[in-house]
């Protein structure tokens, strides 16, 4: 298995909270106050400038938005360097 | 809310704070004027020392007074140092934010300073003692010029130097967490 080789590893990883927002009419404040995480850093998820999403906090949104894992989050194989 | 916003109001922070600033200030104060008596005692011999029965010194006794200063005052400016990093250290941990890489960088300036101090301090005690028997004083003894207590809290420095460099990088990895 190839090691990680730098920091922009994770930068493939998108974050799709945005669509989920809006097929499910909610707004990120909300989802901020169901979840009960700050605002600031869910914005931060939704923009993809999270480093990590700790599975509390992924099982909280999957709940919310009654979603699994996989419809948040996505490999993006073809993004370049 | 990142960890930089969070400012703790420690007394024994505020305490630490007017304590280093004390101490930095009387550090460089001492410097200053054991600085000051090296071309003194060049120039005036013992009187500037308010100690004319010493006179007349001989021009290797005044070398080695020299001497002995020049060390004083930098055995000084090393404990001004390690103040200086201990300051940077306390206000750090004041901002909430004391698990960077420059604090283990500090600690381990630190551990080398008191390293350094404990080192110096025996040849600068046996000069010391050399000067006192060449003009007629009693120099008292060696005893106390090695501290074991110097040594032992080196190496904690060093120590605690690494649990921040580790407490820095798990506090990075964390850093962007959600």
């Amino acid at each position: 298995m190839p090691p990680i080789t730098d920091d922009t590893e994770g930068t493939r990883i998108m974050v799709k909270l945005d669509d989920l927002l809006y097929a499910r009419r909610m707004t990120l404040t909300e989802l901020a106050e169901r979840v009960g995480l700050t605002l600031a850093n869910l914005s931060i998820l939704k923009t993809g400038k999270a480093k990590a999403i700790r599975f509390s906090t992924l099982a909280a949104i999957c709940r919310e938005l009654e979603c699994q894992p996989g419809d948040l989050l996505a490999y993006d194989d073809e993004q370049p360097q | 809310m990142t960890i930089s916003d969070t400012r703790t109001k420690d007394p024994l922070l505020a305490v630490a704070t007017v304590l280093i600033w004390l101490i930095l200030g009387i550090t460089a104060f001492a410097g200053i004027i054991v600085t000051i008596c090296i071309p003194g005692v060049i120039l005036f011999g013992a009187e500037f020392v308010e100690a004319p029965q010493l006179n007349p010194l001989s021009t290797e006794t005044k070398a080695l007074i020299c001497g002995l200063l020049a060390g004083v005052a930098a055995l000084l400016y090393l404990f001004w140092r390690f103040f200086r990093a201990m300051q940077g250290i306390v206000r750090s941990v004041g901002e909430g934010d004391p698990f960077v890489p420059v604090n283990a960088d500090r600690l381990t300036q630190m551990a080398w300073t008191v390293l350094a101090i404990n080192i110096a301090a025996i040849p600068l005690a046996a000069l010391g003692l050399h000067i006192a028997r060449l003009v007629g004083e009693n120099g008292g003894s060696m005893k106390g010029a090695f501290d074991l207590g110097g040594i032992i809290l080196a190496i904690t420095l060093f120590i605690l130097a690494r649990v921040f460099r580790q407490g820095a990088a798990m506090r990075n990895d964390l850093e962007g967490t959600v």
